[in-house]
């Protein structure tokens, strides 16, 4: 189990995330719960990741299970039990499964804040290139002066006294 | 006379008659080519007063005429009205708009190509411009068909208008005298001013980022380099009829920020270009670089760099070294 040592030092169980989404708890636990969430984004965060996951399982399809298999379930030979006639084997910690949920869900909230971090350097550190909007009227005279030169002086010199380049 | 005898003397009469058609072409396609040329040297040097009428439309066909005084004497000139002109002498501009001065110095690094170099002239006939007999030249492009015409004083050589056509035949822009008084007269032109420090310098090689093709699109040629003092490279092109620059700034174009024009994409590349009393105006991007280029050839001329500039860089030092690599075994 992971427990977190809020700033009374009361420990909370994350375990009771999920307990909490199926409105398992009583009132006074409810109650505990919620103040916990108030007082850390972190517990927040993995509410929702929790939340998600679940919404996810939810929304796999079901499938029928093959014939026989509950039989072979209630006979005790279901899956690779070897000589565990008792099955104990494969009877699932929840609690260990909880906290190694719990522990995925901290490592996606590492990632989510280092993603949120590589933007916020790309857009907000990271140099990009200089707006420019060229001076076109200043353009165009430099380009009729130097071509002056080359050419014709009346021809080329004439338009950029009559009008300024837009 | 004898069969032989005769069929020589009819091979003889056809080599004459062909001959004596195509003389007339070739000296009316180098007179047009020398009265081009001609015009250039005494643009400088011929005294003269006169008012010159710009017209143009710009990209929305909306049309516009203004006038403005010219002025000249041994090199010196003065072209403008009011507190916006051009004074210059020699190979030195000076423009004034309302107490803001800009200078340039300008010598041509490498020769121009010769006018007929890109375009097909020839003397397309004779009229009267400002009161004075001239004589027409037109420049074809590779289909036959005319896109500008030169009329030059049928005394002096002096150019008195020239016009710009669309690939209709249409003029869209064109300068002109309407009034020129030449020969024996001393026309009043100031003297030009020191440029300033702010006048663009030339260099023979762009700093890096900067792209330096030696030609662009239509038979345009290089012919120099330029570093204006905000950090701006100009490139100036000829293709020996008509002159186009190319500036460079590095960044980004701010579309948001440019004047409403003529915008959409051209080769793949989104710009925005404009037709004005000076030419045409295109700019887009590329390679990290806002790039601007102006030219005084019919627009579609102008617009038609944007697709391959830059595409055959020959000045960075990639080319060096591929230069260097492949030179010894021909591989240009």
């Amino acid at each position: 189990m992971s427990d977190d040592v809020n700033d009374t030092g009361a420990s909370f169980d994350e375990s009771q995330l999920s307990a909490y989404l199926d409105d398992e708890l009583d009132a006074e636990e409810r109650v505990f719960v919620e103040g916990q969430l108030a007082d850390s984004p972190e517990l927040c965060a993995l509410l929702d990741d929790v939340s998600a996951a679940r919404d996810a399982v939810r929304m796999l399809p079901t499938v029928d299970a093959p014939a026989g298999f509950w039989d072979r379930v209630l006979a005790g030979d279901a899956g690779d039990a070897g000589d565990d006639t008792n099955g104990d084997s494969n009877v699932v910690d929840l609690g260990e499964a909880r906290t190694r949920r719990t522990g995925h869900g901290r490592r996606w909230a590492a990632l989510s804040s280092a993603a949120a971090a590589a933007v916020f350097v790309a857009v907000v550190l990271v140099p990009h290139p200089t707006r420019v909007t060229p001076h076109l009227s200043d353009l165009t005279e430099s380009h009729a002066e130097r071509s002056s030169v080359q050419n014709d002086p009346v021809s080329n010199l004439a338009p950029v006294s009559a009008a300024s380049a837009p | 006379m004898t069969r032989r005898g005769f069929v020589r003397t009819a091979a003889a009469a056809t080599l004459l008659a062909l001959v004596a058609s195509a003389a007339p072409t070739a000296v009316a396609e180098n007179r047009a080519e020398a009265l081009v040329r001609h015009a250039r040297r005494v643009a400088t040097h011929e005294a003269y007063t006169g008012v010159v009428e710009v017209y143009w439309q710009d990209q929305d066909h909306r049309r516009y005429v203004e006038r403005v005084a010219a002025r000249g004497l041994g090199g010196a000139f003065v072209v403008g009205r009011g507190d916006r002109r051009v004074i210059g002498h020699g190979d030195e501009r000076l423009a004034q708009d309302g107490g803001s001065d800009v200078g340039w110095t300008a010598k041509a690094e490498h020769e121009a190509p010769a006018p007929d170099a890109a375009w097909h002239l020839k003397v397309s006939g004779s009229g009267i411009v400002a009161g004075r007999p001239v004589t027409f030249v037109e420049a074809q492009d590779r289909d036959g068909r005319a896109r500008a015409v030169l009329a030059l004083d049928a005394e002096s050589g002096q150019l008195l208008e020239r016009q710009i056509l669309n690939r209709r035949g249409d003029i869209v822009r064109s300068v002109a005298f309407v009034q020129i008084v030449t020969g024996a007269i001393r026309p009043a032109v100031p003297i030009t001013p020191d440029s300033g420090e702010s006048a663009p310098v030339a260099v023979d090689e762009v700093p890096n980022g900067f792209l330096a093709p030696t030609t662009a699109h239509a038979g345009y040629e290089l012919l120099g380099r330029y570093r204006h003092a905000d950090g701006s490279v100009q490139l100036f092109y000829s293709d020996g009829l008509f002159t186009l620059s190319v500036f460079e700034q590095q960044g980004a174009v701010d579309w948001d920020r440019l004047p409403p024009g003529r915008c959409g994409p051209i080769a793949d590349h989104r710009t925005c270009s404009y037709d004005t009393a000076s030419g045409t105006i295109v700019v887009w991007s590329r390679d990290g670089l806002v790039l601007t280029a102006i030219g005084d050839a019919p627009s579609d001329r102008v617009v038609a760099i944007v697709g391959d500039f830059g595409d055959e860089n020959d000045s960075g030092w990639t080319a060096d070294i591929a230069n260097f690599v492949l030179g010894p075994f021909g591989w240009d």
